[in-house]
């Protein structure tokens, strides 16, 4: 008789959680009324109680850990029943063991909740509908899922008709999802390590045979090659304590604002163009052009090679435009949906290959601009404080300069001031509503 | 809705009065209530905050269930603890902490004291920049639906505590108090009496019952 207990939904705009503290510990009892976890959204933190007595049998979810509204985050049960961890791995590939019981442990309002008529237009998931309906026929591959599911396989670039759903009625789980990453992932390990010589797929290629550039190959090397031939490069590295800026990340996707640590990236570096503006100056036929616009390219890398389109205007963009327009431009120039327009005047560009793991690399200006940043990944590094020795969560970024344009102290300087933007994030929310 | 005004009082016994009525409230024994205080001085941490945001180690911080993180109270500062059922009033976290933003905003607005929320760092700020400080703290807990803890309005504060740790958890945050932005002495019981009589109207309209 175990029942489960999700992170809650304590308002339309909450999409996930942060659990704060357990209140009671794996296999301790818990009274039906009693506190079990306490969670917080913004800054409002919620007691969850129990709605069920029993004894709390896992916990899926730790003490300071983000979960989408909707995850399990426990388990209550019958004393001496076994947690549900082992099942759970089982879960993901079997259909769920039959379980007809109603939801007993839930905040208070979900009870009122769960009778509503969902809601699925405001992209919410329909409430504990996932928990209510255990019973399960078996593997079908529909392709149903939760609101929140099919956002989450958008993000991912799943086709949920390709995932097997272990829900009930067939229904894809976030499990699911999860599962199913993995295993592409793991086959396309396997397939790297067992065939090295796995042709590119967009490129046929015959061992020996010279092979003619794809337009958007001759492109890249058109210019890379220029501006290798003509730009007298330089780097300067600094790095840069994040935990501030993904603190703020958090608490603006808590208040329903998603965005990405690199769009904070781009509106710090928008705001540091502003006071460091020969940074943003082109060179072209021995002149240098002011540039009055902050156009900021995004190098997004493409099977078939890179292509960087460009937010415009970026210096009176807030954070969520940013953040909106750079989700449209990458997400069509990722479908080769871009146009010619949209690629064109950059005034500075970053590329970011921190999802790749890269600590730091130096990348090549895109003439003829004047610098390009080369963001590395955020990553825990141990720093030494007046404190002590503490944990934080460090990136490096390294400035490629044009030393036609600018200098290295003024690039130096540069870094500084975007270092102290990042460092102190408060200053980029400015022009938000 | 009540309004109480218990003036000086100590945080743990406020602490009592309020967890109280809000058992009350969820029972539907009491009111709703806002409690309007000051408290000798004292910091604060809510239960997801961060130790490492309280700079000087002599400095002891009551650990709370509120949401936010470390703060700094002490007299000359107006604080609210608004005992609001909102499982009657639409259950919804973040559109209580925009209500509270929101009548700060106006209490500042009446002091002719500019005001803004910043997204993503809840609070009241004043604008525009480069005098972005922070006015006032947000500080919510829930149980049952019923909410404690509340905001805390800088008046006429000795922010000099405020040094010591990182308020809010923000590194080296600038704070302010409404006098030290209108220039002139502000009357604590100028500002508990606008809020009390703003208080009720703009709830109702924000979150109706």
């Amino acid at each position: 008789m175990a029942t489960e207990i999700t992170m809650p939904k304590l308002s339309d705009t909450m999409t996930e959680g942060r659990l704060i503290a357990w209140k009671k510990s794996v296999g301790e009892k818990v009274q039906r009324g009693e506190i079990l976890a306490e969670v917080e959204t913004d800054k409002a933190n919620m007691e969850l109680e129990a709605f069920t007595s029993g004894v709390l049998l896992e916990t899926r979810v730790k003490a300071g850990e983000m979960a989408l509204v909707g995850t399990v985050i426990g388990i209550i049960g019958n004393a001496g029943e076994t947690a549900l961890s082992s099942q759970k791995k089982e879960v993901q590939t079997l259909p769920e063991p039959e379980k007809d019981h109603p939801v007993k442990v839930e905040p208070l309002y979900a009870a009122v909740e769960a009778r509503e008529a969902p809601r699925p237009e405001e992209g919410l998931p329909e409430p504990d509908r996932s928990v209510t309906q255990t019973s399960c026929t078996g593997i079908k591959e529909t392709g149903k899922a939760a609101p929140m599911v099919r956002r989450l396989a958008r993000e991912k670039g799943i086709d949920l008709m390709q995932v097997t759903g272990s829900g009930p009625d067939g229904r894809v789980l976030r499990e699911d999802l999860e599962l199913f990453q993995k295993v592409k992932q793991v086959n396309a390990e396997v397939q790297v390590e067992g065939e090295p010589q796995k042709p590119e797929p967009s490129i046929p290629r015959t061992v020996g045979a010279t092979q003619a550039l794809t337009r958007m190959r001759a492109a890249i090397a058109r210019t890379v090659s220029r501006a290798w031939r003509e730009i007298p490069h330089f780097t300067v590295t600094v790095t840069i304590d994040m935990g501030e800026a993904e603190e703020v990340r958090r608490e603006l996707k808590e208040a329903g604002t998603p965005l990405s640590i690199n769009d904070l990236i781009v509106r710090a570096a928008a705001l540091s163009l502003q006071k460091f503006p020969q940074v943003n100056n082109s060179f072209a036929d021995d002149r240098i052009t002011v540039n009055e616009e902050i156009n900021i390219g995004l190098a997004v890398g493409l099977e078939e090679g890179l292509v960087v389109p460009v937010i415009k205007g970026c210096q009176g963009l807030s954070l969520k435009e940013i953040a909106a327009r750079s989700r449209e431009l990458v997400g069509r120039a990722k479908e080769g949906k871009i146009s010619e327009a949209e690629i064109s005047g950059g005034t500075f560009t970053i590329s970011n290959l921190g999802m790749f793991g890269v600590k730091e690399f130096m990348a090549v200006i895109q003439p003829p601009q004047g610098a390009i940043l080369a963001v590395g990944a955020v990553r825990d590094e141990a720093v030494v404080k007046s404190s002590g020795i503490v944990a934080a969560r460090v990136m490096c970024v390294t400035l490629s300069a044009d030393h036609r344009l600018i200098d290295g102290a003024y690039a130096a300087r540069f870094l500084q001031e975007l270092k102290r933007v990042l460092e102190s994030p408060v200053s980029m929310l400015l022009l938000e509503g | 809705m009540n309004i109480i005004n218990l003036g000086l009082i100590d945080f743990h016994e406020a602490y009592a009065i309020q967890e109280r009525l809000v058992a009350g409230v969820a029972e539907g024994t009491e009111d709703e209530t806002l409690i309007l205080l000051e408290h000798p001085p004292i910091y604060t941490i809510g239960s997801g905050g961060k130790a490492e945001n309280i700079l000087d180690p002599a400095i002891t911080a009551v650990r709370i269930n509120r949401g936010g993180d470390v703060t700094y109270h002490g007299p000359g500062q107006l604080v609210g603890y608004p005992i609001i059922d909102l499982g009657r009033r639409g259950r919804d976290l973040h559109c209580y902490l925009r209500f509270l933003e929101g009548l700060l905003i106006q209490i500042a607005a009446d002091f002719r004291v500019e005001a803004c929320r910043l997204g993503g760092r809840t609070g009241v700020w004043t604008w525009p920049p480069p005098k972005l400080a922070k006015l006032a703290s947000i500080g919510v807990g829930v149980r049952r639906w019923v909410t404690m803890h509340g905001f805390s309005l800088n008046v006429t504060l000795d922010l000099a505590p405020f040094h010591r740790i990182n308020p809010c958890g923000i590194a080296a945050c600038p704070v302010t108090s409404l006098s030290l932005e209108c220039g002139g002495k502000v009357m604590m019981e100028d500002v508990g009496k606008i809020i009390a009589e703003r208080f009720s109207t703009m709830l109702e309209e924000l979150l109706p019952r």
